[in-house]
């Protein structure tokens, strides 16, 4: 069942793959500057990409050569191209720049088809090249100081652009602004849970411990409005604790000291979802997860006293836990935004994963500074 | 913001590693010790470290090791006895070595744990095994008594001697075929041995002195003339004539108080008179004359089957 599954969804994929090859060389088109729209297909040269492009409606046709002043648009491989008249430190030119499509009504983004880092703002007709005080540009442009927050993450990159433009089209009330990716180390403390069969017999030990941690949590938004993201949060613990029981087992009565000293290297990958408390400035957050855990022990003991009428007998055991556990991540917390994106987080981070009978449960309070 | 972050990244490492849980040990009423290992496995011993973990709170009146070969241990049932090194006392530190020094046939594994004995609860640690190499010899400082025939029991002091009573062997040449010797309680430092008289000597002398060899598996202790031969007697009576119903004192030698004293007339014929014995202080002893008929007699005097006759006699006089 699952083979035929996985044949299905790669048969449905690469038909999909073709699929989307065939469309896009059908939607090519080119809008001449006579006006006329002609579907069929184009072809860029790289040497003359900035003026030139070949176009032919049948691949029965020979490649037809068009040139900047001819050409008022075309279409290829899903992008808009307009031939622009721009300056760029050579004297006004004429060339083809590809459009960066974003949602603020009159105002366009273009790059250039010859330098990957060179783009024009466009409104109201008028053209101009974006230096590195692209920011000043923007601000002037959209005119909204509610924009300001998402302004100081947006870098000089075609879609950090895009999109705060888009977010000055679609803007209805203030919201918190993140970065489309974001790091951010943190530390704190843990309690640790282990719970495990004694040695030889039926009775479960349950040790609780403390401790500290450091780790980074790596997230990526993935969604328009950046309040859900994906996270990858390696951390790495130690802790130590111990744990008294008495018991029963074979007729005799056992009180027994359990203690253990580990190290975990942990890696939980969490979607997490934020809330807006007070916009740039205080959100809350919650996350869900699964995660996994290498527990490293590095000193365990079970002091036992094993009762007998009139005599007690006293030993000392090592014990063995398994290495690797899985099973459930989650957390709560709050961001203070400061500027430039940079955040300050804290909450709490709960992991309750398992190992056949063992099981392991990591709480920490954490602090974390989000770059 | 950045004094407190700048605080918040010294402060945090402090909060953390004090977070760390040193290894802790849940207080209790018994001691718990933890045996460490055996060492120092030689031709004289072997010797066992152990921790006191927790003293507990009941005083400790003594620790040690107990210790027995491992395919006796390995039996089923098997319960004890063992072997045992015990020190009286409170121990002096928390790291203690108790030396084994009995009892140890080169070349057997044995299995030993240490104990703390308190009040009414002994604490054992767990067994570790070792293979033997020897143990020391017995060494003799003191005997009860240096006169064989006296006695029914003598005790031997000393060193090293087997704590299980079959192991120790008592030999004293030249009276083999008049007694012989019983182990009825040993110790590491004490024998308790019963001297059993297989016959009666019948000439013996203070010149005559005889070795005590003590063998313990294998190996010797010889106290060289040490013992002479002697039987209890009377060395003195207050009158060789009385009438019925006057009173008897004798001085008898005799190292021992027994039960059973008495004097006799002509005991070892069949109607033999035995009169039994007071003791008045010391080894003074009285007795009042029962009918009997009149006449010189055998005097004797018999104890517990020892019986030895006086060099003069008796003589009843009428009333």
């Amino acid at each position: 069942m699952r083979k035929f599954f996985f044949q299905f969804a790669v048969i449905i994929l690469l038909i999909q793959l073709f699929s989307t090859e065939l469309l896009a060389q059908r939607n090519d088109y080119i809008v001449l500057n006579d006006t006329i729209f002609s579907e069929g297909y184009i072809k860029q040269e790289y040497s003359e990409i900035t003026s030139t492009i070949y176009f032919r409606k049948t691949k029965k046709e020979p490649w037809n050569k068009y040139s900047n002043t001819q050409v008022k648009e075309y279409y290829f491989s899903k992008r808009k191209y307009y031939a622009k008249e721009i300056e760029r430190g050579n004297g006004r030119e004429f060339i083809f720049l590809k459009l960066i499509p974003n949602q603020l009504e009159g105002v366009n983004l273009y790059r250039s088809t010859d330098q990957k880092m060179q783009f024009f703002l466009e409104k109201e007709g008028s053209i101009q090249l974006l230096d590195e005080s692209y920011r000043e540009v923007l601000r002037q442009t959209v005119a909204n100081a509610e924009l300001d927050p998402l302004l100081e993450i947006t870098h000089f990159t075609g879609e950090d652009m895009a999109y705060f433009l888009s977010e000055a089209g679609t803007f209805k009330k203030p919201r918190t602004y993140s970065k489309r990716v974001g790091v951010t180390p943190f530390s704190g403390v843990i309690q640790t849970i282990n719970r495990f069969q004694l040695p030889n017999t039926n009775q479960l030990a349950r040790v609780t411990g403390a401790g500290w941690q450091l780790g980074t949590d790596m997230e990526i938004q993935v969604n328009r409005l950046r309040n859900v993201s994906l996270h990858l949060r390696p951390s790495f613990s130690s802790s130590s604790g111990s744990d008294f029981i008495i018991f029963r087992d074979g007729g005799n009565a056992f009180e027994t000291d359990s203690y253990l000293s580990q190290t975990i290297f942990q890696l939980p990958l969490s979607g997490k979802f934020h809330l807006d408390l007070v916009p740039n400035s205080w959100r809350a957050f919650g996350e869900v997860g699964y995660g996994i855990s290498f527990i490293n022990l590095q000193e365990s003991s079970l002091q036992i006293a094993e009762i007998q009428e009139g005599s007690v007998t006293t030993y000392v055991r090592d014990f063995e836990l398994n290495g690797l556990y899985n099973g459930f991540v989650g957390g709560l917390g709050i961001e203070k935004y400061l500027s430039k994106g940079r955040a300050l987080i804290i909450g709490i981070h709960y992991s309750s994963m398992s190992s056949g009978v063992e099981k392991f449960a990591e709480t920490s309070m954490f602090v974390g500074f989000k770059f | 913001m950045k004094r407190f972050i700048f605080h918040l990244v010294t402060l945090l490492p402090l909060i953390f590693f004090g977070c760390q849980e040193a290894e802790n040990f849940t207080p209790r009423d018994y001691s718990f010790i933890q045996s460490q290992e055996i060492h120092s496995v030689d031709a004289s011993g072997a010797t066992i470290d152990f921790n006191i973990i927790d003293p507990g709170i009941f005083p400790i009146v003594s620790y040690g090791v107990e210790y027995v070969e491992k395919e006796l241990f390995e039996r089923p049932f098997f319960e004890g006895p063992f072997l045992v090194e015990e020190v009286e006392g409170e121990p002096s530190s928390e790291a203690l070595s108790i030396r084994m020094e009995t009892d140890l046939i080169s070349g057997v594994e044995y299995v030993a744990r240490p104990f703390i004995k308190s009040n009414k609860l002994t604490v054992y640690g767990e067994f570790l095994s070792f293979t033997a190499q020897g143990s020391k010899a017995p060494i003799i400082s003191e005997v009860s008594s240096s006169v064989l025939g006296m006695r029914l029991e003598i005790t031997i002091r000393g060193n090293n001697f087997s704590q299980r009573p079959q192991n120790n062997r008592i030999v004293v040449p030249g009276l083999e075929d008049y007694f012989e010797f019983e182990i009825l309680e040993s110790s590491k430092e004490s024998l308790r041995v019963r001297v059993n008289k297989k016959i009666l000597k019948e000439s013996y002398s203070d010149d005559e002195r005889y070795d005590l060899v003590l063998n313990v598996q294998g190996q010797e202790a010889i106290l060289s003339s040490l013992f002479t031969v002697g039987y209890p007697r009377i060395s003195q009576i207050n009158t060789l004539k009385a009438r019925v119903g006057d009173e008897i004192i004798v001085d008898l030698i005799l190292e021992e108080e027994r039960e059973f004293l008495y004097i006799t007339l002509n005991y070892e014929r069949a109607n033999f008179l035995a009169l039994p014995l007071q003791r008045i202080g010391g080894n003074q002893y009285r007795t009042v004359l029962t009918p009997y008929p009149t006449g010189k007699h055998i005097l004797g005097f018999l104890m517990e089957g020892i019986y030895n006759v006086y060099p003069e006699e008796f003589e009843i006089l009428e009333d």
